[in-house]
């Protein structure tokens, strides 16, 4: 029997009934990865033996009925989540040999909910751009779920372009501690999975409160954000707001979205037209404060403490060869980008600027909660289409308003195009409004018949 | 043309927190290197400093008994600059809103303003001397607490500077802010200093760095004023530098002008969030203050009645000054102690035969040792033997006492003795007393005494005479 196409909860329900032990359904995934990922490089790293090894010492807890949601199934990790013991690279030559003493937060709650870790996903280099590999190991089958990292939209645009459903929880909710910093600000970790309900599930084990994390919020109600799964949408009042469905967004995508949306009226939500002006400048917002923190948060690898170590006679020189040697061309993009706006005469100009068109963005969200549940995008504009270093700026314009904003955020497939690629839409809540984004992105999935818009 | 000096300074002092301000590492002083640090304040990739609440709760401290005004909304910004004893590669410190400004010093009748006190991270320490081909790199500093104190240029010259640092640091040492100590560079001082005509705008300044001891900050800008009127007399143009002192020479060396500044890049760090102080806390915080210098004067004169200069003494250093206080805990007779610590310690220390910070025996033994010769254990005049030799062997005072034969030996048989002798040979004071003149006792007392020194306390030949006289 092949398991591994199933659910998180399928999982669990599976496991317990004990058709299979945690140990063959670990094997069954390590089979299959041993198979795809040479092609596919989803994997940075397979942890194989770790993998079993923990399944079998996990499969106690599962005989005993004292399994909790997670405990004996399989996940992916973004390699830029440190791991103990195990090689974390931020997909980086900077960091290629770095095996950190310590696990992130999120990994110490995994482990102890008895997760076994296939290996660590393949990272674009400390996860500049949008197209986390964990998305597609998880779309295939090589993991039933992934821990993905979400800066402008990683976790939510790789559910899109693998049908998936990704969540970047509200800023705060899950643990920083653990994660190479790229945006510390914006930075959030959260789960890629089939389902919204699988992500609920996820959520659940890794919310909560770290004193590590100064920013950290964690979850003070012990609110099970799988509250709202399969109870409906009927009464939540949903915001389209109209800067997303125009000219940087492909016809088909805005058509789905707005078939969707129809789709949620029809189930009982209720449709409010709005309009977010500041959102146009969300992306630029977001490339000025997101690059200003990685040159910053990016210098500690000049290779004198850890990390590849350059060649040169003084330290200027040794340190401008280690980070030559060690970091690609978009980090430096970024680096570059990030020292410009932050220097003498250019702060006031770009960082102060891009700053105060944050708290607009906040206060124009705010506003709009107060009268609606959800707003409703899609989560893709067409800038994917074209890459280049400027249109990527321009990329982000969906999806970087709710990081700026700090809000959650889900995204779930809504469509397929006509040549099979999916269309992602995203549902973004009030701060802390996970379960209700939840319940909609779950409701909506339940009633997605694909096969409509064939 | 007279040329008055400009001077402002910025004054690193680290508090006396048990652990870092960003992890919880050791803060003490010293250690073998690298056995100080932990990923955090190593800068290993995904830790996020954590603030330390003690350090907001000394930085307060300080900005109370200098005068400050205290920020209810205060946050934290990145310096960012490569070097590597700083291995975040950004400093967290204060630009935009520091926990502390416009303060003040009072230096007799002048006042020294200050601009703002912030709180900051020290960076770790380079090692130089070991290979000509590399350095080493001791981390223990790097995340230690540290506070700026910044003053408004309106200081003109070394004496005044140097009373300023010395004030700063008692006032510091007071508030169990900063231990002070210069030589292990928990209190360092940058000195911005300028020359112009009297009137006329401040001249084009130049900053000395890492200044380490007082009498290095008075001969920096000794020889900064020489340097800077001799370029201006000769007609030459002074740059704006940042410049180092040698002690070994006495001069300062320029290490990088204005053009090769660095551009810090600051901007709030997103990792610390601001830090909102309610009233509640501040009031809780100032009133944990101990008792400043000025109101330990006032008491140490009004009350003990000790006079003006000894008062300065005792308060001039927080160590002596609790020391005192201690010694007062054993033996509460001010002015006594106090005499013999101005009289006697203070000359030991002097002659450096033991040192204040670690003194070879307690303040309490030492108050004890005043009690033994104010209550006549041992003579007054033999106190000062019995407190070197404290110094000696590190013996407590009874044991010195006792092994050095200091007790005063209370011989009853001979004291009756004598004093029937003393009455025997003066009938007519004897008769004198009984007829009721109480005041020739002193006369009989003293010849008694005379017979008695060291043999016997004045109680007992005191209690005994009058007992022999009301036969």
């Amino acid at each position: 029997m092949d398991f591994t196409q199933e659910t998180v909860k399928n999982l669990r329900a599976i496991l317990d009934s004990r058709k299979i032990s945690a140990e063959e359904l670990c094997s069954e995934y390590l089979e299959l990865i041993k198979t795809m990922n040479p092609d596919l490089k989803a994997f940075a790293g397979v942890t194989a033996e770790e993998a079993l090894s923990s399944a079998k010492a996990v499969q106690s807890r599962i005989n005993a009925g004292e399994a909790s949601a997670l405990t004996g199934i399989p996940a992916a990790v973004n390699d830029n989540i440190m791991t103990e013991g195990l090689i974390t690279s931020c997909g980086s030559k900077m960091l290629a040999d770095f095996i950190p003493p310590y696990d992130a937060g999120v990994i110490e709650l995994l482990k102890e909910a008895g997760y076994v870790l296939l290996g660590k996903a393949a990272v674009d280099e400390f996860s500049t751009s949008g197209s986390p590999r964990s998305g597609a190991a998880v779309s295939v089958g090589l993991a039933p779920y992934s821990l993905g990292t979400d800066t402008g939209g990683a976790i939510r645009r790789a559910a899109a372009f693998y049908g998936l459903t990704g969540l970047r929880p509200t800023y705060g909710r899950v643990s920083r501690f653990g994660l190479a910093a790229f945006a510390s600000s914006l930075d959030q970790i959260g789960p890629i999975a089939k389902t919204a309900e699988d992500c609920a599930i996820i959520l659940n084990a890794i919310c909560a409160r770290d004193s590590r994390d100064a920013s950290s919020f964690g979850n003070p109600k012990n609110e099970d954000f799988t509250s709202g799964i399969n109870t409906g949408v009927k009464g939540l009042k949903i915001a389209v707001p109209k800067e997303f469905f125009g000219d940087n967004v492909s016809e088909d995508v805005k058509t789905a979205v707005i078939e969707s949306a129809k789709i949620l009226e029809k189930q009982g939500a209720e449709l409010i037209d709005i309009s977010v002006e500041m959102t146009r400048y969300a992306a630029q917002a977001f490339c000025i404060i997101s690059s200003a923190e990685a040159s910053s948060n990016l210098s500690r690898y000049d290779g004198v403490n850890f990390g590849l170590r350059g060649e040169g006679a003084t330290y200027a020189e040794q340190i401008e060869d280690s980070r030559n040697k060690g970091f690609g061309s978009e980090v430096k993009r970024r680096i570059m980008f990030g020292n410009f706006v932050l220097s003498q005469g250019n702060y006031d100009d770009y960082f102060q600027k891009a700053r105060a068109l944050r708290q607009k963005i906040r206060a124009e969200y705010d506003e709009i909660f107060k009268s609606a549940d959800i707003i409703l995008t899609p989560t893709v504009s067409n800038a994917y289409e074209v890459n280049t270093p400027a249109r990527r700026v321009i990329a982000d314009f969906c999806t970087a308003s709710a990081s700026l904003a700090e809000l959650p955020c889900v995204s779930t497939t809504c469509a397929y195009k006509t040549n099979g690629l999916p269309v992602g839409m995203s549902l973004t809540g009030r701060k802390y409004g996970e379960a209700t984004i939840l319940q909609a992105a779950d409701f909506f999935e339940r009633t997605f018949n694909p096969e409509n818009f064939s | 043309m007279k040329l008055i000096p400009t001077i402002g300074l910025e004054i690193h002092a680290e508090l006396m927190t048990a652990s870092k301000v960003f992890c919880s590492c050791s803060a003490e002083f010293g250690g073998n290197p690298n056995t100080r640090c932990c990923p955090g304040c190593s800068a290993f990739p995904g830790t996020i400093p954590s603030l330390n609440k003690k350090a907001v709760e000394l930085i307060i401290k300080a900005g109370a008994v200098l005068n400050c005004e205290i920020s209810r909304l205060t946050a934290w910004d990145r310096k960012n600059y490569f070097y590597p004893d700083l291995p975040r590669a950004y400093q967290i410190s204060q630009l935009f809103k520091p926990v502390c400004t416009n303060g003040f010093v009072a230096l007799g009748e002048k006042r020294i303003r200050i601009k703002q006190i912030h709180l900051e991270e020290d960076a770790g320490k380079l090692i130089h001397d070991q290979s000509p081909k590399y350095s080493l790199a001791d981390y223990n500093r790097a995340g230690m607490c540290l506070i700026e104190i910044v003053t408004e240029p309106d200081i003109h010259n070394a004496e005044e500077a140097c009373m300023f640092v010395e004030k700063i640091r008692a006032m510091l040492q007071y508030a169990d802010v900063c231990n002070g100590r210069m030589e292990q560079g928990a209190l360092r001082c940058d000195v911005n200093i300028s020359l112009a005509p009297e009137g006329a705008p401040l001249g084009v300044r130049a900053e000395i760095k890492n200044l380490n001891s007082i009498r290095s900050i008075a001969r920096a800008i000794e020889y900064e004023i020489h340097r800077q009127t001799e370029t201006i007399q000769k007609g030459s143009s002074l740059i704006q530098e940042t410049r180092r002192f040698s002690d070994a020479t006495g001069e300062t060396f320029s290490m990088r002008t204005k053009e090769n500044a660095h551009d810090y890049r600051y901007f709030p760090d997103p990792d610390i969030p601001p830090l909102v102080l309610k009233d509640s806390e501040l009031e809780a915080i100032f009133a944990s203050i101990p008792e400043m210098p000025e109101k330990r004067y006032a008491r140490y004169t009004n009350e003990y009645g000790i006079t003006a200069n000894d008062a300065e003494i005792l308060t001039g250093n927080k160590i002596l000054s609790d020391f005192f206080e201690d010694a007062l805990k054993e033996y509460n007779h001010p002015k006594a102690v106090c005499a013999f610590i101005v009289t006697e310690l203070l000359r030991r220390v002097n002659l450096e035969e033991i040192k204040l910070e670690a003194l070879p025996f307690s303040a309490s033994d030492f108050g004890l040792l005043v009690k033994y010769g104010y209550t006549d254990k041992i003579n007054r005049g033999d106190m000062k033997e019995v407190l070197r030799e404290m110094i000696n062997s590190s013996n407590s005072p009874e044991s010195v006492c006792e092994l050095g034969g200091y007790w005063i030996k209370e011989d009853l048989g001979l004291v009756e003795s004598v004093i029937d002798e003393v009455i025997k040979n003066n009938p007519n004071p004897v008769a004198q007393y009984r007829n009721g003149e109480q005041k020739v006792f002193g006369f009989l007392m003293g010849q008694a005494s005379k017979e008695l020194k060291g043999k016997a306390t004045p109680a007992i030949i005191k209690e005994t005479l009058e007992k022999k006289l009301k036969g």
